[in-house]
């Protein structure tokens, strides 16, 4: 393909575009589709571009999918960001933290299964990936806080929180109850006790 | 098929149930460790020893295949969930071994983990059918989780689908050498259980 305006092609913003319409593209197939039986030539043909001008961008498939999972990591990082309450309460600081896991996971429902391993060719167990351990580290670290009396107690908030998060993928109907309203009954379930 | 209407003796009829089973455990294996999308009828087919035809002559499809994998899944669930319900003799300790039963079938049963771990995203009407029979199972926890003296102020229907995420979500960290399935599903409604107490 004979570039005519390559110097235009290459300003920064335009290229970020270009990026993002692909990341967001293979995010979407991941997702439908699964990782395996997506080809960098389908995320292509899906944005109406050749396999050439993908690489452009991307050296791999396996580059693709990890820029999806720092894209929806920086989106959670972000929301957590803004929502700096400047608190000292540990289960407040949970809130937030669990508030734009939710946020993310909702309202980017194709990057929330790609990056919760959920469609991907390893299966349940999904790929491992320093993003994602980069983002359960945030999470361990207002666990770690929390006035609990064991390791293993801690433990369990975790595992409880995250599958509960991610399950909402499945029963979630927006315009029902916010993500944020949804994440705050949940860590008001585990924080409280259940009877009297 | 219009061949389907001839009865047949019965020792053919035997040898096609029997590898319709055996066409029914491949595809749950298949199912529950690798994504939907990913498995093809030609991986189920070898899987089970049999030719991609002969899967065709058993189910029409691959969703046809999900489809009774889920069934086999949910009334492997239901059994073990009446039979746990049955054992015990309050709301209470009926949730518990409810919880337990639940963790046993995933970690334990093929179908019974695909029927609460698989939820395929393409095919809106597939997903339907799927989410209805699964809604048959999970009313058990709904009808218990009625009966249950809780605090108030605890949202039963928050408490039913957090309860149901949490142990849905142990097959992707469970392995060998943790706690045995009874005591992971004691331990995680133990953290629902216990807490702080409501301020007034």
């Amino acid at each position: 393909m004979k570039r005519k305006n390559a110097a235009a092609a290459l300003e920064p913003d335009d290229n970020n575009e270009q990026r993002q319409e692909l990341i967001d593209a293979a995010a979407h197939l991941f997702a439908s589709r699964g990782f395996e039986s997506t080809s960098m030539r389908d995320i292509a043909a899906h944005v109406g571009k050749t396999p050439g001008s993908l690489y452009y961008h991307f050296d791999s498939k396996d580059d693709l999918l990890l820029a999806v999972h720092r894209q929806a990591h920086a989106w959670a990082e972000n929301i957590l960001e803004q929502s700096k309450i400047g608190t000292d309460d540990p289960w407040q600081r949970l809130e937030s933290i669990c508030i734009a896991h939710m946020q993310a996971l909702l309202q980017r429902p194709d990057y929330a299964v790609v990056v919760s391993g959920t469609s991907d060719s390893a299966g349940l167990h999904g790929r491992v990936i320093g993003v994602r351990d980069q983002w359960e580290k945030v999470f361990r670290n207002a666990i770690r806080d929390l006035p609990l009396t064991s390791e293993s107690d801690r433990k369990y908030v975790r595992l409880v929180l995250l599958g509960a998060m991610n399950h909402s993928q499945t029963w979630y109907r927006a315009r029902k109850e916010s993500p944020a309203a949804l994440a705050r009954k949940m860590v008001e379930l585990l924080r409280y006790r259940l009877f009297d | 098929m219009a061949c389907a209407a001839i009865p047949k003796p019965r020792k053919v009829r035997q040898r096609i149930d029997n590898r319709q089973q055996t066409l029914l455990d491949a595809a749950a294996k298949l199912f529950r460790t690798s994504s939907f999308e990913a498995i093809s009828v030609r991986d189920i087919a070898k899987e089970a020893g049999m030719l991609p035809g002969s899967v065709y002559y058993h189910f029409p499809s691959k969703d046809d295949l999900l489809v009774a994998v889920y069934k086999a899944g949910i009334a492997h669930h239901l059994g073990a969930a009446r039979a746990a319900i049955a054992s015990a003799d309050t709301p209470v300790t009926r949730l518990a071994a409810l919880c337990r039963a639940h963790v046993g079938s995933i970690l334990g049963n093929d179908f019974a983990a695909v029927a609460v771990c698989v939820l395929p995203r393409n095919s809106p009407a597939l997903r339907r059918r799927l989410v209805a029979l699964r809604d048959t199972y999970e009313d058990v926890f709904r009808d218990l989780i009625a009966t249950l003296p809780l605090a108030p102020g605890v949202n039963r229907k928050i408490l039913r689908l957090t309860l149901l995420g949490a142990l849905n979500y142990i097959p992707i960290w469970y392995h060998a050498g943790l706690d045995d399935p009874d005591t992971t599903a004691d331990k995680i409604l133990a953290r629902f259980a216990d807490g702080e107490r409501r301020a007034a």
